[in-house]
């Protein structure tokens, strides 16, 4: 039967290699976007690990002409004050590096024999707390930790599988930009958005009174209106005696953050939409005027003992085969994808793709050839002959 | 002639109309996206103000020192040889950076080292990226400010609605005075227009507005801001610092477009004139001077300090994704085409007996097709125009608007034509090319 359907397929190559080379575009164009929108989704979907909602970040500049003693006072009092407020629950410093803000910093040291490639994000002993980012294993960072021999860091989750593995992290020496110890880890702490991948994390303690911690996040009471920013907007320029300084709410920032993402996703899923649209609809097109031009074919068919279901089967069996031929060529251009590794995405995505493309194509033409299928397996064959 | 062809063309759409459906479809949303996305690129790219004389423009935003030192590489190669194993050691002795820093410049590293330069007519130095908050009514407004010598409204000619913008006199003066955009005045004055001599401050400084431009819709941080601030109210240590690291760019108009490379040489052959101060920090400087496309480009997908690199790499997937997607649909018109015009090839037979060419069966079929191109060229400029509103209302894009003008009603047009010829041309020559004894006896007439 296949075999058969092959050789009519064959006689009619010219006209089938437009069909074949169009579902080869459609899975090549599907198949990119449908890449970008597993990868994103599966991004979007893995925890953030931190809280935006009442959680404000003041970017802030300090006088570089004072000296440490006065910043610190000047930097303590500061938090006090605002930490005084019953509307700011905790407050903490932090260094550049802050949720949203496209900036990263990454390090790669292979002193202690082994490759340790990882980000970083400072800040002093309250920052991840006031974040609220959950430490798994371990603890927070604490004031004792300023006095201790060795400086302290927190490691992600994903740092200590991917480097580590099953070995036992928790308060071992590690080098990196001198020698640190591991008090604790945490789960997540995506701050580079919601659908950045998560990535290699070491949080590393700093004093207040460091100049690398220049911003300060305060997280507030539930509820808190938002004209509170006026407020804090007058505590700060009174202390640091400076008005260039901005307050962003980590909520707002998210949210145009992920549109980055969101505004792009959407559109090419909208035109995804339409090109599957336009060709399911030609192809109807197409399937059906040619079925309407076999009709003596299936008449003498049908007159020799043929069912409608045989009929009905062939004409599906014919563009089944075209398109099944056009989705292997793609699958197999789509599969050298991840396996040369081309771009920096997990496989995974790639054969997620793959599955969902072709089975969208396929069941997209099984739709579209089932219609005019069943059209030609209900010609009367009298009808059929007699107009012939 | 053309008559005769149109009105056969408008009653074969109207026979089958199913088909007429899919043809209109397809082709009147390809071409609705074809003009967004035209709509688009003209917004980023096309000449529009601020940025009218973009072809001109060259700029100095980055610059980049290196400490390179001299290092010995030793490689160790081991070969098994008859179950021993030998080793063949290279030295390799090359340069190694060490360290790398790449930042905007300081004012006075443009401002002694990158004046005059050969070809460029105007020169600016600002400082793009400070922001403020100011309370209106307990109504948080954030903003930002660009910091910028009097040039710099030579280099961008942004659209005055009203007053003027400060003069060098002014800016040497430190003349607290400020340049808003119409959006500003409408955040902060509750209306946009009459807000010559009203006061903002800013940073605890009052500032008259003397000035107010239309904002731009394009969102780039050089030209997209609320205020603009003459320099020399910065404070004064952010003019003097002599290290070349600080918060400037600088902005070169060349006397014509085909200047802009001399200019850019210019840059770069100035560069190489600098004694650095501190070697022992850095040894190496770069200066990368681009042209408008490359930085856009390089603000899309960096590519180290190349950025002719990265002009080529956007530009070309551009190109290319837009190929693909205007392939699907075109494949997918082809074939119905192709469909379509059997059921005339009783007619084409006919005039070809009668001692039509095959050229002007080619012809007419191609015409043909370009109505039905234009017929949804026109449903597809109707639905961008919608869709355009749409976008712009939903303030997807942040600040860019996207307008129609003559310029992208000329572009669509080119498309419609296009995108006419080529799926209209395969069809048609299969017909034009049959065999007239085939054509006639293939249908009953």
């Amino acid at each position: 039967m296949i075999k058969h359907i092959f050789t009519l397929i064959w006689n009619k190559r010219r006209k089938n290699f437009l069909l074949f080379l169009e579902i080869f575009l459609a899975f090549a164009v599907l198949f990119a976007v449908f890449t970008f929108a597993v990868q994103s989704f599966r991004s979007y979907s893995s925890p953030l690990g931190f809280d935006t909602e009442d959680n404000w970040i003041a970017f802030m500049e300090w006088d570089q002409d004072l000296d440490s003693t006065a910043l610190l006072d000047m930097k303590l009092r500061l938090e006090r004050e605002l930490e005084d407020k019953p509307q700011i629950i905790s407050a903490a410093y932090v260094g550049n590096i802050t949720p949203f803000s496209g900036s990263t910093w990454s390090t790669t040291t292979d002193d202690n024999g082994f490759e340790l490639s990882t980000r970083l994000v400072e800040g002093d002993e309250d920052y991840l707390e006031t974040a609220g980012v959950n430490v798994i294993k371990g603890r927070h960072f604490n004031e004792d930790d300023y006095n201790a021999k060795y400086q302290a860091i927190i490691f992600n989750q994903l740092l200590v599988e991917s480097t580590f593995g099953d070995k036992p992290v928790l308060d071992s020496v590690i080098l990196l930009n001198g020698e640190k110890k591991v008090v604790g880890i945490i789960d997540h702490f995506k701050y580079m958005g919601e659908f950045s991948e998560e990535a290699n994390l070491t949080v590393s303690l700093k004093p207040k009174s460091s100049r690398d911690l220049g911003n300060l996040q305060m997280r507030l009471a539930p509820g808190t209106p938002a004209d509170f920013e006026a407020e804090v907007n007058r505590t700060i320029s009174e202390i640091t005696k400076r008005n260039d300084f901005i307050i962003q709410n980590l909520d707002t920032e998210r949210i145009e953050e992920s549109r980055d993402t969101w505004v792009p996703l959407i559109a090419s899923l909208c035109i995804c939409a339409f090109l599957i649209i336009n060709v399911a609809l030609g192809l109807f097109g197409v399937l059906y005027y040619t079925i309407s031009k076999r009709r003596a074919e299936i008449g003498l068919r049908r007159t020799l003992g043929a069912t409608k279901a045989v009929i009905s089967r062939q004409f599906v069996g014919e563009v089944l085969l075209v398109s099944g031929a056009a989705l292997l060529i793609g699958i197999f251009f789509a599969i050298q994808l991840p396996l040369m590794n081309v771009m920096d995405i997990d496989d995974i995505n790639y054969y997620l793709s793959i599955g969902f493309t072709s089975v969208l194509i396929l069941s997209v033409v099984l739709l579209c050839a089932f219609y005019p299928s069943r059209q030609a397996a209900n010609i009367h064959p009298a009808m059929a002959l007699h107009e012939e | 002639m053309l008559k005769n062809y149109f009105k056969l063309a408008i009653k074969v759409l109207g026979r089958r109309k199913f088909f007429t459906f899919i043809s209109l479809f397809g082709i009147s949303f390809t071409l609705m996206i074809l003009m967004l996305i035209t709509a688009f690129l003209d917004n980023e790219l096309g000449p529009n103000a601020p940025l009218s004389e973009k072809d001109r423009m060259v700029f100095m935003s980055r610059i980049k020192m290196t400490l390179e030192v001299k290092d010995t590489i030793p490689l160790v190669d081991s070969t098994l040889v008859d179950g021993i194993m030998r080793y063949d050691t290279t030295y390799d002795y090359s340069n190694r950076n060490s360290s790398t820093s790449i930042s905007s410049y300081s004012y006075s590293f443009l401002d002694k080292y990158m004046r005059k330069v050969d070809g460029a007519s105007v020169e600016s130095i600002y400082s793009p990226g400070s922001s403020f908050d100011v309370f209106i009514n307990n109504n948080k407004l954030t903003l930002s400010a660009i910091y910028t010598d009097a040039p710099y409204w030579s280099v961008y000619d942004f659209e005055m609605l009203e007053g003027r913008t400060y003069q060098p006199q002014q800016v040497a003066n430190q003349a607290q005075v400020v340049v808003v955009t119409d959006k500003t005045a409408r955040g902060f004055f509750g209306r946009s227009a009459n807000v010559l001599g009203e006061m903002i401050e800013l940073d605890g400084k009052n500032y008259e507005v003397i000035g107010v431009v239309k904002a731009p819709t394009i969102n780039k941080r050089f030209v997209n801001a609320d205020v603009f601030i003459p320099l020399t109210n910065l404070n004064a240590r952010n003019l003097s610092d002599e290290s070349f690291f600080g918060g400037f760019e600088g902005a070169f108009l060349a006397s014509d477009a085909s200047k802009v490379n001399r200019v850019k040489s210019d840059l770069v052959r100035k560069s190489t004139l600098i004694t650095l101060p501190n070697p022992e920090e850095y040894n190496t400087l770069t200066v990368m001077p681009m042209d408008y496309k490359e930085r856009y480009a390089r603000s899309i997908y960096y590519r180290g300090d190349d950025p002719k690199k990265s002009a080529r790499i956007v530009f070309g997937s551009l190109i290319g994704l837009l190929l693909l997607f205007v392939l699907l649909p075109t494949l997918n018109l082809v074939n119905v085409n192709i469909s379509r015009i059997i059921e005339r090839s009783s007619e084409i037979g006919v005039r070809k007996a009668f001692g039509a060419h095959s050229g002007t069966i080619l012809f007419q079929f191609v015409f043909e097709n370009i109505i039905l191109t234009f017929l949804g060229g026109i449903i597809g400029f109707v639905l961008a125009l919608v869709l355009i509103q749409v976008i712009n209302d939903s303030g997807a894009l942040g600040d860019a608007i996207l307008r129609f003008n003559f310029r992208i009603f000329l572009y669509s047009f080119l498309i419609c034509l296009f995108f006419g010829i080529l799926s209209g041309l395969i069809p048609a020559y299969r017909m034009s090319k049959m065999q007239i004894a085939k054509a006639l006896k293939q249908n009953q007439l």
